[in-house]
């Protein structure tokens, strides 16, 4: 799977193909001003997002300090409850710091 | 189908500690507005070095980052040929159009604007790119930028979904 290129080239190709002199010099002054709201909004996501991973990891800390470390003596085995921080082993990327 | 990849991104260090990237603005941003990433540790380690040495602290901190998204809503154009082609296509008609109406080329940045100020590709949440070859602590073989210098640019701070320094 990947991008659906037909339905972004058909968007892309629509709109600029069909732009007058008027539409780009329109664009041209006011995409600044478009830009600090869009800066604003997504500060704004960010923050409400870093909040989800503060608390997401908060909840897992305290299940983690939670759990309980079971020792089977019959089999002379521990059954270890795996740390649920940060996984850096989920691809290869991490693996190579 | 779900993607999900732990990449790093790299900050002066800071106190209070980060608890989320620090999202890139201004004009010297390839692909204008958002949170830029390395794929691989060792370019996120010397750019710390180079250019984020000159806090208060004098040195540099590298987090990993775990980005999840859709595959419908990434573009590869480092590894992706169909994406990188069409990138490229898309890119160099907005330069031409941008070039007819104002006489000088575009930068990445205003191609960046133009999707975002119409609302195109909506629902494309990242990209991942090349960076210029620089660098050569990074390569085993004399002055050949060999090795693809890759970043990866979030502009969709919900896929974001873990943040911890490295």
């Amino acid at each position: 799977m990947m991008a659906n290129w037909d339905k972004l080239n058909e968007e892309f190709d629509q709109l600029i193909d069909n732009m007058s002199v008027e539409d780009w010099m329109v664009w041209a002054a006011n995409k600044e001003s478009r830009k600090a709201m869009r800066r604003l909004e997504m500060e704004l996501k960010a923050k409400l997002q870093m909040e989800k991973i503060f608390l997401s990891n908060r909840v897992g800390n305290q299940l983690f300090d939670n759990m309980v470390v079971c020792v089977d003596l019959s089999n002379n085995f521990t059954i270890d409850v795996p740390h649920t921080h940060a996984n850096a082993g989920e691809n290869n990327y991490a693996l190579a710091a | 189908m779900i993607k999900k990849l732990n990449i790093f991104h790299t900050q002066e260090f800071r106190y209070p500690i980060l608890k989320f990237p620090v999202l890139a603005t201004g004009n010297e941003m390839w692909l204008g507005d958002g949170y830029y990433f390395w794929q691989d540790f060792e370019f996120a380690k010397y750019w710390g070095i180079d250019r984020k040495m000159n806090g208060i602290h004098r040195k540099y901190q590298i987090f990993v980052a775990t980005i999840e998204f859709d595959e419908d809503d990434y573009i590869d154009t480092v590894f992706n040929e169909q994406d990188y082609c069409n990138f490229v296509s898309k890119v160099e008609k907005f330069a031409n159009k941008y070039y007819e109406y104002f006489g000088e080329k575009p930068t990445l940045e205003e191609f960046n604007d133009f999707i975002l100020d119409y609302s195109l590709w909506n629902n494309i949440k990242v990209i991942r790119f090349q960076d210029l070859p620089t660098n050569n602590r990074c390569l085993k073989v004399k002055d050949y930028y060999y090795k693809k210098r890759i970043q990866f640019r979030v502009n969709e701070p919900v896929i974001i979904t873990n943040f911890v320094a490295h």
